[in-house]
């Protein structure tokens, strides 16, 4: 009797600590994914910033004035007239 | 000795009695009493109310091409609280930003801006500077591609909110509405939170879609920068426009502002001057005087009109000049050489209804773009004539318009009499003008052989290209200065339809004030519409 009385004792305590282990577990799983998902939030705002300011230099590049003065400076190329033109 | 042992764990069980009073006291206080206190503390120590905007929406033109797009602009701040090393801070900012020392001595606040959007050279002098007390925060700012096209795309502020121009008119669909969240955090850290709950669901902005061509725009923009500096001219503009839906295509004006730099920002440049500035049109005007006289019977196009060979015309009573001598000539030759006495003499004749008919293309009415300060422009009704009123209404004085509204006028030519509603915005549903034309299939072709005519033989001439329709008409007229209409002071304009099969654009060019006397549209307007017209032509692959 007081064997089955420590086992049921025992195995009530143990049952219990292993939900509240389950309830920390679940917990720190929240937290850890909680945390997993800001820092790829982040990275996802880092990585669009990095797009924008991509794309700006992109368009700081091939600006009209950049090509144009390109072409005619260091390619020596001149505007077209419509009569230099001929449907082939 | 049994009753000084019961006394005295007596007196400890009270101490202890009383301990256990004070702290169910301090319970009470802190649980019951106040309660909402710290109840509202810990939810602002765990709970964070974040409220966000949407990135603001881009501008694009109709090939897609950006017009207004996001950037991050870093700016200073210091928390003066908490200022670590005020006498190198205040040395720094007394030398570089003098003007954030005053806010700053005087400042009772936890924050405070020491400089907004930071330039370049501004940011590199603050990170060489590394000064602990002085941080960076990221701010929302916007990038433009295409300066040329700066006083139609319009800027924001500094807190990002429209100025003018599109940015203005569409402020509240590029910005979208905000959106507010409630972060669950730990009490200490504050870096990471738990979980975040929407609260209020914003929405982005929407994007806008222009019926600009960025290529076309900065090309027209450089020839009409040329012309404009060949002559030394005040201003000049460009106006493209497809006639058979109202897109506006290309919206140029010469000196506009860099938007990359508005530091320094004059008003004046910022305006789209097709729109917000009306001017006396001068001979364009007989365009529409020829479509009038000619759908009211009033002339035919062969009929022959005296132009008395002379520079000075007396009509009315109402003595004027006029550029040509040209004798006995018909009417198609009136308006190609531009005759001021030919047309007053048919002017005369309609009376009034040169009025109506000035007003059925839309002079005097808003474009219905619905731009901010846009001109209605003014023609002067008959009830308000002199007996000069309609000689001169004739060639362009005695009212006011806007390019926008000349270039809807000449839209009606080109489309075949029907009048169309100008737009800037891409997919928007057109208008269904094409139902009852203002002008009989008749008048419009005739007018349209007379402008051709006007390009082939006429006044507008430099306007011609080889192997395409060319329609226009010049436009001069005397600007007044003091009071007084001067010959030093005029502006100078081709009013143009460039055709090739279904293919149409009307074109508007536009130089005001070269400050010489004795030129004309024709070799200052006319040459500037040639060279757009070819620009348009070769870019759109009509060849």
């Amino acid at each position: 009797m007081p064997v089955k009385k420590t086992l049921f004792i025992s195995c009530f305590i143990g049952v219990h600590i292993l939900f509240v282990l389950l309830v920390i577990h679940k917990q720190n799983k929240f937290i850890e994914f909680s945390y997993e998902k800001q820092r790829k939030e982040k990275m996802i705002a880092q990585l669009r910033e990095l797009k924008k300011k991509l794309e700006r230099e992109r368009y700081i590049l091939t600006s009209h004035e950049r090509v144009k003065n390109f072409a005619q400076k260091e390619l020596g190329m001149e505007p077209m007239s419509i009569k230099q033109l001929r449907k082939l | 000795m049994i009753q000084e042992h019961k006394l005295r764990t007596g007196f400890i069980f009270l101490v202890f009695c009383a301990l256990y009073a004070v702290v169910l006291f301090n319970l009470y206080i802190i649980q019951i009493r106040q309660r909402n206190f710290f109840k509202d503390l810990g939810s602002r120590q765990y709970y964070v109310n974040v409220k966000t905007m949407p990135p603001r929406a881009e501008i694009y033109d109709r090939n897609g091409k950006p017009l207004a797009l996001n950037q991050d602009r870093l700016s200073a701040f210091v928390l003066p609280k908490i200022i670590k090393n005020s006498r190198e801070l205040n040395s720094f900012l007394k030398k570089n930003f003098p003007s954030a020392v005053e806010p700053l001595n005087k400042s009772n606040s936890h924050f405070l801006y020491v400089k907004r959007k930071l330039s370049d050279e501004q940011l590199e002098m603050i990170q060489s500077a590394n000064l602990e007390d002085l941080q960076l925060l990221k701010e929302p700012s916007r990038f433009y591609p295409l300066p040329s096209s700066a006083p139609i795309i319009g800027i924001t502020d500094i807190d990002n909110n429209g100025l003018f121009g599109i940015e203005l008119m569409f402020n509240t669909k590029l910005a979208g509405t905000a959106s507010s969240y409630q972060l669950e955090k730990d009490a200490r850290s504050g870096y990471c939170y738990f979980t975040k709950e929407t609260k209020v669901a914003g929405h982005e902005g929407q994007p806008i879609t222009l019926t600009l061509d960025s290529d076309l725009q900065f090309l027209a923009h450089e020839e009409l920068k040329q012309t404009v500096e060949k002559y030394g001219a005040r201003e000049g503009s460009v106006l493209v426009m497809n006639p058979m839906n109202g897109e506006i295509i290309v919206m140029a004006t010469y000196p506009s502002f860099d938007p990359a730099d508005t530091t320094n920002l004059d008003p004046e440049l910022t305006k789209n001057r097709i729109l917000t500035d009306a001017h006396e049109p001068g001979s364009v005007m007989k365009i529409f005087l020829g479509l009038a006289a000619l759908e009211e019977g009033a002339v035919t196009p062969d009929e022959l009109i005296d132009c008395e060979n002379s520079k000075v015309g007396i009509v009315n009573g109402f003595k004027f000049g006029t550029v040509h001598e040209n004798g006995l000539i018909p009417f198609t030759e009136v308006i190609s050489e531009s005759n001021n006495i030919g047309v007053a003499k048919v002017a005369t004749r309609l009376g009034p209804k040169l009025y109506e008919h000035y007003r059925r293309v839309g002079f005097g009415t808003k474009t219905g773009l619905n731009w901010p300060g846009e001109q209605s422009g003014f023609v002067n009704p008959p009830n308000r004539w002199s007996r000069s009123s309609i000689v001169v209404l004739s060639f362009g004085y005695e009212l006011t318009i806007n390019l926008l509204q000349l270039g809807r006028a000449m839209s009606v030519i080109a489309n075949g009499g029907y009048t169309i509603q100008p737009t800037l915005l891409k997919n928007e549903p057109q208008c269904p003008c094409l139902t009852n034309p203002l002008y009989s299939e008749k008048t419009i072709n005739t007018m349209r052989d007379i402008l051709e005519k006007t390009v082939d033989t006429g006044t507008g001439k430099y306007a011609a290209i080889r192997g395409y329709k060319v329609m226009g008409k010049t436009g001069t007229a005397n600007l007044v200065v003091n009071g007084k209409y001067d010959p030093l002071h005029s502006i100078y304009s081709f009013s143009g339809i460039i055709e090739k099969g279904d293919y149409k654009r009307v074109i508007i060019t536009f130089i005001k004030d070269i400050g010489r006397t004795k030129v004309y549209s024709a070799t200052v307007a006319a040459p500037l519409f040639n060279k757009v017209a070819e620009k348009v032509l070769i870019h759109d692959h009509i060849i």
